[in-house]
């Protein structure tokens, strides 16, 4: 383990530069945070920063998306984006020894970008061929209904991919003023794994960053989402399917809420592993389901929490009633004294495996600046699960999960008795339908709209 | 049962320069043993690689190898249903298998402080293995419901059981899919399960990896202590059926629920041991691997045809499958993207890549190798492929020399060997309005 190191500092127009230094190999793993994502893409034109990071990683000015594309992989590097509802992630790695032109070229494409015409007009066509293509991905489906179901017209509802609708009105004046607002030193966030220290990478960055603006208008938080009340199930008809794949969501919790840490124990108990209650019984006892899980979401505002299986189209009534039957124990019992050892000693001493590369330790840091929580948030995170009570986190449960306010997406095959079974769900307010491809015109029918 | 003496381990093999690899086998039972020492974090990967895949079932019985490897989780006469993950949970560790032609293999990652968990568990479940017919039967209809996952609901999965099924023909042992074909799988029993147990789960069939912070004698005492007293078992040697030479090119049509049509090619390839196999994956990333591959470049790119374009190999013992995937735009013809594909392959085999070309391929190979050898698990991983498919623990890096050598020579040699002059299965995909 010896020449590793930490180390944090900012560069003279602000930027500042997290970098996890291992000599170990010769390979350099390298992160670009922007303080901006879907949130920010105008009215009516979901998928304007997607479209703008795809332009951002396709040259600077003066260079074309074919020669940028070229010197990248000519370095032995990699260079993609992610957009999320609050920001861009652009990830790669290149070998070491290219480290300084590959950071060139990066840098260079992200603070200057071409924004041409052409290029837009072909990533248009390529975001709406992928939309298409997504009509392949059964569980991409369920959960984009999911999201649009659960939080209906607020703006946690919109696809970062942007819509059929959406991406042809898309113009390149939208991405310009994204752009020009946004990308600047408070919104950047730069991020070093592997063979690289400070020495070498200070004056490389500070020589790409020289001119980054020192502007970066941060954007607006989202309000809060409001949970409707009721269990209400989607259909999702997609023809010739054999299973169904069903997702169940509510509103899960702020990152800065006390109850988060409490949550996150109580969902890798619930629905986080192969031990996990979901696991245990969905799939292991009743063979229902060859998957079964929950996932946490937190951000600045509460996030989803849900839960997915896929079970035949058969076992879909059954496995739906059993997965609410399970939330409701969960939501209100909470975890045994024994299971809440068993979770806290896994997430204790499983932590050794989130800091076996020095990518794995670059990003809790990355995620922890980018949200503005202190270091500590996840640095302390294992004595923070040891400290965690039973009580905690019943209570945290009760605070944040309602079992009684549910959105179920079920993604199957109608014409069965299928859609008439879940009709006997306990508790149920409302079943609505919609037909798969509907779902990339970004918009299904509403009830709280009308 | 009387001492035996500890068996000694072989002269170090050097793994990559930086680290050393331990090896030997116990003479009690043919156990082989790889001991990696690599203290970059306090951890290790503990992995059991049994020589036994799809490729060891027969007919009507496919299936099996992966369902056993389900089984192998449902639990022992000392520890009951769950306990195994449980136990693996609470040391903080994650365990997992998986099943392909050749072989069939178990991982722990746990705190290098648990290493005598994981023995004595999976020493436990080699010995006492028991599944009563409730449970294996629940787990009879996971298996199902992984395949409807990954095969019946999924066009790609669909198509490619199709491809190797024509490749190799449905009666050879590649041709048939290691998930195992549905109606088989639904037919398998306990019984079945048990013979194929004890058949092929035997310590002479088997090799322990153990790669990450641990000291190899420790390691060797005690893997011995704990596997030296399971027996040997003798089974007949896998031998590479006769497969007679694709003499045209074979094609079907699948109907399937998609938007846009696909067409999948395949063509029978070298072993993964031949060096043969290493150039033809390069030059299959001079063709799709990133967006300036000349493939991705011109169809998704340029021409906007497709949407998606893949070529892969797959490292087989015997033979292996490199296939191309072009998946179309709407409104796009596959036939088109083919013939242009087509024309790319025989630019390739009568031009070759030019040397930039040849050298930008190579780095990216390079960085993807590295990227694998950074946890204790991918060098594990790496160990046991390579002595179980070729006969060398080392042969990873056998394969980053023989990358780092390819010329475009070799490319332009491979490429008509293997993807020009031979005739290919092909398979057109079209989207069905149906609910069929």
């Amino acid at each position: 383990m010896s020449g590793r190191s930490e180390i944090q500092w900012v560069t003279e127009r602000g930027v500042p530069v997290l970098l996890e230094t291992d000599p170990a190999l010769p390979l350099v793993d390298v992160a670009v945070i922007l303080r901006v994502g879907a949130l920010a893409d105008p009215a009516g034109r979901d998928g304007t920063a997607r479209l703008l990071a795809r332009l951002c990683r396709s040259g600077a000015r003066g260079q074309s998306s074919r020669a940028f594309d070229d010197a990248v992989e000519s370095l032995g590097g990699t260079w993609s984006a992610e957009v999320g509802h609050g920001a861009m992630r652009f990830t790669g790695a290149v070998l070491a020894k290219n480290l300084a032109p590959f950071l060139e070229l990066v840098l260079g494409s992200l603070l200057a970008p071409g924004l041409r015409h052409a290029d837009l007009g072909e990533a248009r066509r390529e975001a709406l061929a992928d939309l298409t293509a997504r009509q392949d991905d059964d569980r991409w489906l369920a959960a984009r209904a999911l999201r649009m179901h659960l939080f209906g017209s607020h703006p946690y509802a919109r696809s970062p991919f942007g819509s059929s609708r959406s991406i042809p009105r898309i113009r390149l004046a939208d991405l310009e003023a994204l752009h020009a607002a946004h990308v600047g030193a408070p919104s950047i966030l730069v991020g070093l794994a592997g063979a690289v220290d400070r020495r070498s990478a200070a004056p490389i960055l500070e020589r790409l960053l020289s001119r980054v603006p020192l502007h970066g208008a941060p954007v607006p938080a989202p309000p809060p989402p409001t949970l409707r009340p009721g269990r209400r199930v989607l259909f999702v008809d997609k023809p010739a399917r054999t299973q169904a794949q069903v997702q169940i969501g509510t509103l899960g919790v702020r990152l800065r809420d006390p109850s988060f840490h409490p949550l996150v124990v109580a969902n890798q108990a619930f629905g986080g592993s192969i031990t996990s209650r979901l696991m245990r019984v969905v799939r292991t006892e009743r063979g229902y389901s060859y998957a079964a899980g929950s996932r946490l979401g937190a951000d600045v505002e509460r996030e989803a929490f849900t839960m997915h299986a896929h079970p035949s189209l058969a076992d879909t009534p059954a496995c739906t009633r059993l997965m609410v039957e399970l939330l409701e124990e969960w939501a209100q019992r909470g975890l045994g004294a024994r299971e809440l050892a068993q979770t806290q000693s896994y997430l204790v001493k499983s932590h050794a495996f989130e800091r076996d590369t020095a990518l794995k330790r670059l990003e809790p840091r990355l995620e922890a600046a980018l949200h503005g929580l202190p270091r500590s948030f996840w640095a302390g995170f294992v004595e923070r699960v040891r400290r965690i009570s039973v009580p905690q986190i019943r209570a945290a449960l009760r605070r944040a999960i309602d079992p009684s306010a549910l959105s179920i997406v079920v993604l199957g095959t109608s014409g069965s008795s299928l859609e008439r079974d879940l009709l006997r769900l306990p508790g149920l307010a409302e079943l609505s339908r919609v037909e798969y491809r509907e779902l990339a015109q970004g918009r299904i029918r509403h009830p709280a709209d009308e | 049962m009387a001492r035996s003496s500890l068996p000694a381990f072989a002269p170090p093999l050097s793994f990559g320069g930086a680290l050393q690899l331990h090896a030997t086998t116990l003479p009690e039972n043919g156990l082989r043993l790889f001991v990696l020492p690599d203290q970059s974090a306090p951890v290790v990967s503990y992995q059991t690689w049994l020589k036994v895949g799809s490729r060891d079932e027969s007919p009507g019985k496919t299936g099996i190898s992966h369902l056993l490897e389900h089984l192998m989780f449902l639990g022992t006469k000392r520890h009951p249903l769950g306990e195994f993950d449980r136990l693996i949970e609470l040391a903080g560790g994650e365990n997992n298998a998986s099943t392909w032609t050749d072989w069939t293999q178990y991982h722990e990652n746990v705190p290098a402080s648990e290493l005598d968990l994981v023995i004595a568990l999976e020493v436990d479940r080699l010995e006492t293995l028991g599944v009563s017919e409730a449970k294996f039967q629940s787990e009879r209809d996971v298996v199902v419901s992984e395949r409807r996952d990954r095969v019946e609901d999924d066009v790609d999965g669909a198509a490619s059981e199709l491809l190797f099924a024509m490749a190799f023909g449905r009666r050879h042992p590649y041709g048939w899919p290691t998930l195992g074909w549905m109606r088989d799988i639904q037919g398998l029993t306990r019984a079945d399960a048990r013979a194929y147990f004890r058949q092929h789960y035997a310590p002479n069939h088997a090799a322990i990896v153990v790669a990450g912070a641990v000291e190899p004698g420790e390691v060797l005492r005690r893997v011995h202590r704990a596997y030296r007293r399971l027996p040997p078992r003798f089974r007949p040697e896998a031998a590479w059926p006769s497969l007679g030479p694709m003499k045209k090119e074979q094609r079907r049509t699948l109907r399937f629920r998609t938007p846009t049509p696909k067409v999948l090619c395949g063509w029978r390839g070298p072993g993964y041991a031949e060096r043969d196999h290493a150039v033809l994956f390069l030059a299959l990333q001079i063709l799709t691997g990133g967006r300036s591959s000349r493939l991705y470049r011109s169809l998704v790119r340029e021409r906007e045809l497709v949407q998606d374009v893949r070529m892969s190999v797959v490292p087989f013992e015997w033979a292996s499958l490199a296939d191309l995937w072009l998946s179309a735009r709407e409104g796009k013809s596959t036939e088109e993207a083919l013939r242009l594909a087509d024309r790319e392959l025989h630019a390739l085999a009568t031009k070759g890549p030019s040397e930039a070309e040849l050298e930008k391929v190579k780095n990216r190979v390079e960085l993807g190798f590295l990227g694998g050898m950074e946890t204790a698990a991918g060098k594990a991983e790496q160990i046991g492929l390579g002595a179980l498919v070729t006969g060398d623990p080392c042969h990873a890096f056998v394969r980053l020399d023989e990358l780092r050598a390819v010329s475009a020579a070799d490319v332009r040699r491979v490429v008509r060997a293997y993807l020009v002059d031979p005739p290919r299965a092909r398979i057109d995909v079209q989207p069905s309005r149906g609910r069929a």
